[in-house]
């Protein structure tokens, strides 16, 4: 049996692990957009190479393709005589001398099974590591057991229906526990917000209906 | 201190004019290119103030597709000269 | 040190800290919910609340402003909020837990992990049919 964490360890940890993941790899640290991106790789195909190929451009040169591309899609037409054209403006002022970043490099299909395989290594890690690893067929612990061993496939079928509503739901919402709990809630975002609130009280709702049936 | 806590600024961009309809605007990857560029302008007044809906970063995003980060508003890759090599 | 390396410490130390935390334990996460123990509440608070402290102080220091994806509230997100909450408490698992509980051993989570990327999927292609609204930025993350 692994000892769980006090509470205090466990908060410095999530806290800890989301702040590791903007430092090495510069982006909020969110699961389930990855599953989203293998699944959109299913279903839409591999990315056009031309986004990473842009990560090697200078600055030079992507300023030239962008002026390129506004010609060719304008045709070097004056703006002032497009339709909603206000009589005069200033110049666009540029913005504080921060140089123009390039587009985020695109993230690859291999990195995120990296990803998630790394979350089994971790998990598997875990376990060796306190001696409580073992092959085990039905999720550990006792009320899971009570609920749904009765029937044969009873408990497969709630963890796939669960899995299905979960793969769904993060999805709709843009985001898990990770992305909008950790990361979008302590960054004040609305979304994360109203987001937590709901995946969280469902689950109370729900775990109590679960409670109340055994 | 207090400037620590305050909300993250949504608009990236110091140029406010025109007014933009488009709700992704404020976050779109093709802003800071297209504004150090000095072509902004020209984008905006055809799509992120006005007609958004056609924008075709848009639509991708609101057909819930991934959205090339070089995907020009028009529907257009960008490429840069030396992107083949 | 190379994208490979540092996605895969990354995944590594997250699925150990679940872990040892509780979170991929069905009864652990039910008690949760049941707040028949507030032990992992409360780590789930502190850690928001330490993230709280730390992004203006990360902005504050950090050359270039980072570039963070916005999450703005969207017609998913309450309902989609809502489904992934009851999905939770059936299975215990939210998307990283499947894993990490494969990792221990929990063969079962397999059931679990096959729902997640149907259930993505599904959404995936209801959204495109049926949907069609904003999430409220191209970025995603």
């Amino acid at each position: 049996m692994i000892d769980h964490w006090p509470w205090w360890l466990g908060g410095l940890a999530l806290a800890g692990v989301a702040l590791t993941h903007w430092f090495l790899l510069g982006r909020q640290m969110a699961v389930s957009g990855r599953f989203t991106a293998i699944v959109n790789r299913w279903r839409f195909g591999a990315p056009d190479p031309s986004a990473q190929a842009l990560q090697n451009a200078s600055q030079a040169e992507l300023l030239a393709a962008i002026q390129a591309a506004t010609r060719a899609e304008f045709g070097g037409a004056d703006e002032s005589l497009a339709p909603n054209a206000p009589a005069s403006e200033p110049a666009a002022p540029r913005l504080p001398q921060e140089s123009p970043r390039s587009p985020q490099r695109p993230r690859t299909l291999t990195e995120h099974w990296v990803f998630l395989g790394s979350l089994v290594l971790g998990g598997c890690v875990s376990a060796l590591s306190a001696g409580s690893l073992e092959l085990s067929l039905v999720p550990t612990g006792e009320l899971f057991q009570k609920l749904f061993a009765g029937t044969p496939w009873g408990g497969a079928l709630i963890l796939l229906a669960g899995g299905v509503l979960v793969g769904a739901g993060t999805r709709m919402a843009s985001g898990c526990t990770s992305g909008h709990g950790l990361c979008g809630v302590s960054r004040l975002q609305p979304g994360s917000l109203l987001a937590t609130v709901a995946f969280f009280g469902a689950a109370v709702v729900t775990a109590f209906l679960l409670r109340g049936l055994s | 201190m207090r400037h620590l806590f305050k909300r993250e600024d949504p608009a990236r961009t110091s140029d406010r004019s025109p007014p933009l309809a488009c709700p992704h605007a404020r976050s779109c990857e093709m802003f800071d290119l297209l504004q150090a560029a000095g072509t902004l302008k020209t984008w905006q007044i055809r799509y992120c103030a006005g007609n958004y809906q056609t924008c075709a970063r848009y639509e991708m995003s609101a057909q819930g597709k991934p959205v090339p980060p070089n995907l020009l508003p028009s529907g257009q890759l960008l490429r840069f000269a030396g992107g083949d090599r | 040190m190379s994208t490979w390396l540092r996605t895969g410490l990354m995944g590594t130390g997250l699925g150990f800290a679940l872990s040892r935390i509780g979170f991929s334990s069905w009864d652990e996460v039910h008690r949760m919910f049941t707040f028949a123990s507030l032990r992992m509440l409360l780590a789930f608070v502190v850690g928001v609340g330490v993230l709280t402290l730390a992004w203006p102080l990360v902005r504050h220091f950090s050359r270039a402003t980072p570039r963070w994806s916005p999450r703005p509230i969207h017609r998913g997100t309450l309902a989609g909020g809502l489904i992934f909450g009851v999905g939770w408490a059936l299975s215990g698992a939210c998307p990283s837990i499947a894993l990490v509980q494969l990792g221990e051993g929990q063969a079962a989570a397999l059931f679990t992990l096959s729902g997640i990327f149907v259930g993505n999927w599904l959404y995936s292609w209801a959204h495109e049919r049926y949907f069609r609204w904003s999430a409220g930025s191209c970025i995603d993350d």
